[in-house]
C-alpha cells in the first residue's frame, strides 16, 4: 500500500501568464515546502499540451524541473486519479519507494467553440461528430432522470450553491464567491435544463502528490493511505439509457471498502447533476433519493468546492480531489475541516462515465 | 466541429448507411444553446431508441421546440454535418426529424 505524505498545488483559475511547466514549477516549490522530493518516477496526466501546441514536449519540461528521468505520461480526462493509481502499483510492486505524481492542463488557450468540441473527448465518436457536447449529454440524463423520478430541474439548483460556499473557504479555487439559488435559475441556459451556473469552468491549474511506500510513510507525519483503487471502461449510462453510471458500479464491485461508509466525498460535479448520479451509482442512497442524500450529508461532499468551485482541469481534477481529502484526514483543512474525518472516496469520470476513477483514502493501513 | 479527413469519411460511411432511414422514438432530449462550431443555436439532440432497440444519439431537424415530445416518433435521414476548408468539403452524416 501507498501513502500520501504531501501535495502541492497551483491555484485553479485563468492563469494567462503562466503555461503547463510554471504551473508545475509551482506545485513544486510547494512541495519543497514540506518534503524534499527526491521520487524516482514522475507520473504526470496532461491532455490540453499536445490538443492546444500539436507537440508533445511538456514531458521533457516536467523532467527538466524535477531532475527525474523517468516520466509516464497519462492523457485523458481522468488521467490524474490514474496516475495516481499508477504510482501507487509501482510503487506496491517494489520497483519505487518514493513517486512524484503531477496532473497539470491550461484549457484557458482554447477558444469556447473548441472547448465545446473537446468536452466531447471521451462520449461516443459517432456521437461527437454529430454534434453532442458534454453539457448536452448530462442534459439528456437529467432529463431522463427528472422524469423517472418526477423531479423538477430546480431543484438541483442548490447543488452549485453548497459548491461555492465550500470553495469561498479554499484559496485554490477558481470561483471563490457564494451564490444563491435564485442566481443559479436566473442563469443562462447551456443545455436544458442545464443552466451556466450549474456547469464547471474550464481554467488552468495543476496539482501534485508525494507518494510513498508503507514503511517510508513511518516516518513522515499522519500519512494518507490509498487503501483501494479501481478503475473501470464501460459502456456509459446514455448508451444503457439510465442515470446509473455502470463503470461507478462495476468499480465498486472490485473494492473491498463500503464506500458508503466513506467520511469525505469528492465527486465528479462538471455538471451539478453529476454529483446526484455519482451518489446514487456509488449505492449511498436508492435510486431516485440522490438530493435528498446531498442535502444531509452535504458538508462532508466535495468540501472544497468540487469541480463545480474549483474549475475544471481534466489532468488535475483527480489529484486535487485526493490532496482535498488528505488535508481532511490530516486534520488541516483549517476552516472547511469536517470533524473526525478518517476515510474519504474520490470519483474521477472521463465524460459521462465512460470510465471511473475510484480511489479510497484512510488514516489507517 | 472536427475537421474530418478523406479517409475517415470513406470509412464511416458504411455506419451511415446502416443507419439511414430507420425508425424510433425519443427517449429524452435537450435544447442545446451553445452548440460546437458549425452548428447554429438552438439546435436539439435526442437520444433515440431504434427499432432494433440499440440507443443513439441524433440531432432533431426540421421542427420547433414545440412539437418535440418524449415518446415522439422519428425516422433518421442523411443531412449536412459542415463544411470544411477553402474547397467545401461537405461532411453528410445522421440527424433524424420526427414524423408524426
Amino acid at each position: 500500500m501507498a501513502a500520501i505524505i504531501a501535495a502541492g498545488m497551483a491555484r485553479f483559475g485563468d492563469r494567462w501568464d503562466k503555461d503547463e511547466a510554471a504551473l508545475v514549477k509551482e506545485d513544486l516549490e510547494d512541495l519543497k515546502n514540506v518534503s524534499s522530493i527526491n521520487a524516482e518516477e514522475v507520473f504526470l496526466a496532461n491532455i490540453s499540451y499536445p490538443l492546444i501546441r500539436k507537440n508533445q514536449s511538456l514531458q521533457k519540461s516536467v523532467s527538466e524541473l524535477t531532475g527525474i528521468p523517468i516520466v509516464h505520461s497519462f492523457s485523458e480526462e481522468c488521467g490524474g486519479s490514474i496516475a495516481l493509481q499508477q504510482a501507487a502499483e509501482a510503487i506496491d510492486s517494489g520497483r519505487i519507494r518514493k513517486a512524484l505524481v503531477i496532473g497539470v492542463d491550461k484549457m484557458s488557450d482554447l477558444t469556447s467553440s473548441e472547448i465545446g468540441y473537446i468536452s466531447a473527448l471521451s462520449l461516443r465518436e459517432e456521437w461527437q461528430n454529430r454534434g453532442l457536447t458534454l453539457a448536452a449529454a448530462y442534459a439528456l440524463l437529467e432529463n431522463l432522470y427528472l422524469e423517472k423520478y418526477s423531479k423538477k430541474s430546480d431543484e438541483m439548483h442548490a447543488l452549485p450553491v453548497s459548491a461555492h460556499e465550500h470553495g469561498s473557504r479554499n484559496k485554490n479555487a477558481q470561483f471563490q464567491n457564494m451564490i444563491s439559488a435564485e442566481q443559479v435559475a436566473q442563469s443562462a441556459l447551456t443545455a436544458e435544463p442545464i443552466r451556466q451556473l450549474e456547469c464547471a469552468d474550464w481554467c488552468d491549474g495543476a496539482a501534485a502528490l508525494l507518494l510513498v511506500s508503507n514503511k517510508e510513510a513511518e516516518s513522515h507525519d499522519k500519512p494518507v493511505y490509498l487503501k483501494e483503487h479501481a478503475q473501470i471502461t464501460a459502456a456509459s449510462a446514455l448508451e444503457k439509457g439510465e442515470t446509473l453510471i455502470p463503470a461507478i458500479q462495476k468499480a465498486i464491485g472490485n473494492i473491498k471498502t463500503a464506500v458508503q461508509e466513506a467520511d469525505i466525498f469528492e465527486l465528479h460535479d462538471i455538471f451539478s447533476f453529476g454529483e446526484v448520479m455519482c451518489i446514487e451509482s456509488l449505492g449511498c442512497c436508492n435510486p431516485g433519493e440522490g438530493l435528498q442524500w446531498i442535502e444531509k450529508n452535504k458538508k462532508r461532499i466535495n468540501t472544497g468546492g468540487g469541480l463545480k468551485a474549483c474549475g475544471y482541469v481534466p489532468s488535475a481534477n483527480g489529484l486535487r480531489q485526493a490532496a482535498e481529502i488528505m488535508l481532511q484526514l490530516k486534520n488541516s483543512a483549517g476552516e472547511r475541516q469536517v470533524k473526525n474525518a478518517k476515510s474519504g472516496i474520490s470519483v474521477n469520470l472521463n465524460g459521462t462515465g465512460e470510465k471511473a476513477a475510484i480511489n479510497v483514502f484512510s488514516v489507517e493501513k | 466541429m472536427k475537421s474530418f479527413r478523406v479517409g475517415e469519411n470513406w470509412r464511416n460511411l458504411e455506419k451511415t448507411r446502416a443507419l439511414l432511414d430507420r425508425a424510433g422514438k425519443i427517449v429524452s432530449y435537450t435544447v442545446v444553446h451553445n452548440p460546437p462550431s458549425g452548428k447554429e443555436s438552438p439546435c436539439y439532440m435526442a437520444l433515440v431508441e431504434m427499432e432494433n432497440k440499440s440507443r443513439e444519439v441524433m440531432e432533431i431537424v426540421d421542427i420547433g421546440k414545440e412539437k418535440i415530445k418524449k415518446g415522439a416518433r422519428i425516422k433518421s435521414c442523411l443531412r449536412r454535418i459542415n463544411v470544411q476548408g477553402t474547397k467545401g468539403l461537405i461532411n453528410y452524416g445522421i440527424k433524424c426529424r420526427v414524423v408524426e
